[in-house]
C-alpha cells in the first residue's frame, strides 16, 4: 500500500509539539489518497517504543525508527543519507518535512538524490483525481500558488503551525519497527559546532506566549524597545520585532517575526511601528486578533488589523500601559 | 581564496499587496510600478562575501547571475560594491531552482572557487532550495543560515543563526553556504566613483544551454495556478481627540473584546 512519509528528526531532544501538525497534515493527506501514514523517526537515544507510540497516538499506522549516536545533531549532510535510504526502502508516495531549519536544510538536498521534485513551505494539500496538489504560499505571501510534483516521491516542506495535530488517541495502535540496516558513517559530517551560543530572551517565550508586542522600524531604536517591553510586562506578554527592526541590530534575530522568523499563533498580536509588509504578516496569519499601532494612516498593516490607531506609538504605549492596568485590576 | 555569490534580480518584493498583480496566462506577476532588485537575502551573501575577503586580506569575490540578457543590474551593482568579477548566464524564460542550481554547478565548474554563497531563498517564488541544491550538485557539504563567515587555516568558520542564538561551526572548503538577515549583513552603499567604474567594467557572458550541454534536469513539478488570496479584516480605527484619549479608548476596546 502507497504511504505518506513524515519526517520527524529528532536529534537528541524528543518529538516537539509541530511535529503533531505536520503529522496531522500526513495522516489527512493519505486519508485522502487511501494511503498509510508513516511516521520516520530519525536521532540518537531515542526511546522508540515511547515516542513511537506517540508518534502512533497521533496519527501515524506506522512508525519507522533510526537510532544511532551519529544522529545527535541534525547535520544535513548526514541526515541527508539516511533520509535518502529510508525513501529508498519505503517507496513513499509523498514525503513531508516540517518547514523549519532542518526541513529547509534537508528536503531539497533529498530531492536531488531521489532525482524528483518538492514544494516547500506548503500550507494546505488537496487530493484531487488522485493528485497532491498542494498550495504554497509565494512572493512573500501576496500570492498563492497550486503545485503538483510530477515524480514519485513528491516531496514538500509544510510550514509550521498550518495544520492541526489530530486528536490523541492512545487507542490507535500500529507497529513500530526499528530500521536497523541504516548505514550511518562518521565520514558524512563534514561540519563542525565549535560553540553553541544562547541569547538571552527577555519574558515569555515568543512561541508560547497568548499575546505579543511587537516593534518594527518606527520604533526608532534599540532603548526605545523598552517601551515594549514594558507593556508586554503588564499584558504578560512576549515581545517580537520585524526583520527591520534584526537589521537594524536594535533587537536578537531569534525576536523576528515572519516567513523567515518565527511563525507564531499569539491570541493577540500587538504590530507597534510596523508596516505590514506580507513577509511580516506570514508570520502571524494564525494570530487571532491583529492590533496596530501606527502613526501611517495609510499603513497596509490595517488591512490586517482587528483594531487599529494611527498615532506616535511613543504617545500610545505609555498611556495604553496604564490604562490596561487598571482596567485589569476590575 | 575565491569566492562565488549566486545573485538573483526579482521584482522588488516590498511592493505592497495592494499593488500586485499576476498574468494568469503566464503564471507570473506583472511588473506595474515594481523596480528590479536584487533579491534581498542575496544582497546579504554579496555582504558576507565582501566581509570574508576583507578578513582574510586576499581573495576574489566572483557575483554570477542567471537571467535574461537584460538582466546585469544585480551585476553592475555587485561591481559597485568591488566584486572582482561579474558572470552573467543568459537564459530565457522562467528558470526553477533545479535548472537553476544545475546551471550555477555548470557555471561553478568552469571557475575557480573555495566558497559558494547564496541567499537563503530568493524573494520571488520563496522556495529557499538553490543553495542546498546546488551542494548536492557539486557533492560538497552546506552550511544553511549563515550571517558572517571568515577563512581559517585552511577552513572556513562561520556563525549559523539557531532558533534562539547562534552555533559557531567549522566547514572544510569547498563549500556551499546560505545566508540568512542580521544586523551585520546588511549591503553596503558603493561610493559613487565605483558605481561610475562598475559600468564600464566588463561582465562576462555565458549561455546556460552551452554550460549545461543539452542537458536539461527537470524539476518535475508544475505550477497549475497562481492566485492572489483574498483577505478580509475590518479594521476598527480608534479615533479621539488626542492620543492619550485614542490609548484609553483602545484600552477599553481591547477589554470589551476581551482581548486582554
Ligand atoms: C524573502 C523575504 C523574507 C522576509 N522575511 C521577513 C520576516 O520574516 N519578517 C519580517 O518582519 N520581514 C521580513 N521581510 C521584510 C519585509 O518585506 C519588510 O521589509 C519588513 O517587514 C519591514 O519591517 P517594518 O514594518 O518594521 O519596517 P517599515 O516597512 O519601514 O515600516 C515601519 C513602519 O513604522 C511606522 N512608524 C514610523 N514611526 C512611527 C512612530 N513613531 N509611531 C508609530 N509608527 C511609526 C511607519 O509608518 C511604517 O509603517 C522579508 C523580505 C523578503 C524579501
Amino acid at each position: 500500500m502507497s504511504s505518506v512519509l513524515a519526517f520527524c528528526l529528532a536529534g537528541q531532544g524528543g518529538v516537539g509539539r509541530n511535529y503533531l501538525g505536520l503529522l496531522g497534515g500526513a495522516s489527512r493527506i493519505a486519508t485522502a489518497l487511501g494511503s498509510e501514514t508513516h511516521a520516520a523517526l530519525l536521532g540518537s537515544d531515542i526511546d522508540a517504543q515511547g515516542a513511537g507510540q506517540e508518534l502512533l497516538a497521533y496519527g501515524a499506522d506506522r512508525v519507522f525508527c533510526v537510532n544511532n549516536p551519529l544522529l545527535q545533531e541534525v547535520d544535513s549532510d548526514v541526515y541527508v543519507r539516511v533520509a535518502e535510504q529510508v525513501c529508498r526502502k519505503l517507496q513513499p508516495r509523498l514525503v513531508l518535512f516540517l518547514c523549519d531549519d532542518d526541513g529547509r536544510a534537508l528536503a531539497p538536498r533529498l530531492a536531488w538524490r531521489l532525482g524528483t521534485g518538492l514544494t516547500t513551505d506548503c500550507t494546505a494539500f488537496d487530493v484531487e483525481d488522485g493528485v497532491i496538489v498542494a498550495l504554497k504560499p509565494v512572493f512573500g505571501g501576496k500570492a498563492l500558488a497550486r503545485v503538483v510534483c510530477k515524480s514519485q516521491p513528491g516531496i514538500a516542506t509544510v510550514r509550521v503551525r498550518s495544520m492541526e495535530a489530530l486528536a490523541r488517541d492512545e487507542a490507535r495502535s500500529g507497529e513500530i519497527t526499528v530500521l536497523d540496516d541504516i548505514a550511518v558513517d562518521a565520514s558524512w559530517k563534514k561540519v563542525e559546532v565549535l560553540d553553541r551560543v544562547k541569547e538571552e530572551v527577555k519574558g515569555i517565550r515568543l512561541e508560547d506566549a497568548e499575546v505579543v508586542v511587537s516593534g518594527g522600524r518606527g520604533i526608532g531604536g534599540a532603548e526605545e524597545f523598552a517601551a515594549l517591553h514594558d507593556l508586554a510586562r503588564k499584558l504578560g506578554a512576549g515581545v517580537g520585532a520585524s526583520r527591520a527592526a534584526v537589521d537594524e541590530g536594535w533587537v536578537p534575530a531569534g525576536m523576528q517575526v515572519g516567513l523567515t522568523g518565527k511563525m507564531i499563533g499569539p491570541s493577540v498580536y500587538i504590530a507597534v511601528g510596523i508596516s505590514g509588509a506580507s513577509q511580516h504578516i506570514a508570520g502571524v496569519s494564525n494570530a487571532k486578533n491583529i492590533i496596530a499601532i501606527n502613526s501611517d494612516p495609510d499603513a497596509p498593516i490595517f488591512r490586517y488589523a482587528r483594531l487599529g490607531v494611527a498615532e506616535d506609538y511613543r504617545t500610545i504605549l505609555p498611556a495604553l500601559g496604564k490604562a490596561l492596568e487598571e482596567l485589569m485590576k476590575d | 581564496m575565491n569566492i562565488v555569490v549566486c545573485l538573483k534580480q526579482i521584482l522588488d518584493p516590498e511592493i505592497p499587496a495592494q499593488d500586485f498583480r499576476i498574468d494568469q496566462e503566464r503564471k507570473e506577476p506583472t511588473q506595474g510600478n515594481a523596480s528590479l532588485v536584487i533579491s534581498p537575502f542575496d544582497e546579504n551573501a554579496l555582504e558576507v562575501a565582501l566581509q570574508m575577503r576583507e578578513r582574510a586580506g586576499e581573495g576574489r569575490v566572483t557575483a554570477i547571475s542567471i537571467g535574461s540578457s537584460s538582466g546585469t543590474l544585480a551585476l553592475r551593482k555587485a561591481l559597485a560594491v568591488k566584486a572582482d568579477q561579474a558572470v552573467h548566464v543568459a537564459a530565457e524564460g522562467t528558470i526553477n531552482s533545479f535548472t537553476a542550481a544545475a546551471i550555477l554547478g555548470a557555471a561553478l565548474k568552469k571557475l575557480e572557487f573555495d566558497v559558494v554563497l547564496c541567499g537563503r531563498q530568493a524573494g520571488d517564488w520563496d522556495f529557499g532550495v538553490v543553495g542546498p541544491l546546488l551542494a548536492e550538485s557539486l557533492g560538497i557539504p552546506c552550511v544553511p543560515f549563515v550571517t558572517e563567515a571568515s577563512y581559517a587555516g585552511g577552513a572556513i568558520q562561520a556563525k549559523r543563526q539557531t532558533l534562539d542564538g547562534y552555533d559557531l561551526v567549522k566547514a572544510p572548503l569547498p563549500v556551499v553556504l546560505t545566508v540568512t538577515n542580521a544586523s551585520t549583513n546588511n549591503l553596503r552603499y558603493p561610493k559613487v566613483k565605483d558605481v561610475m567604474m562598475a559600468d564600464r567594467k566588463e561582465i562576462l557572458a555565458w549561455e546556460a544551454a552551452t554550460l549545461l550541454g543539452g542537458e536539461s534536469p527537470d524539476a518535475s513539478i508544475e505550477v497549475r495556478d497562481l492566485f492572489i488570496p483574498v483577505h478580509k479584516v475590518e479594521c476598527e480605527l480608534i479615533e479621539g481627540d488626542n492620543a492619550t484619549e485614542k490609548a484609553l479608548k483602545l484600552a477599553r476596546r481591547m477589554r470589551e473584546l476581551k482581548l486582554v
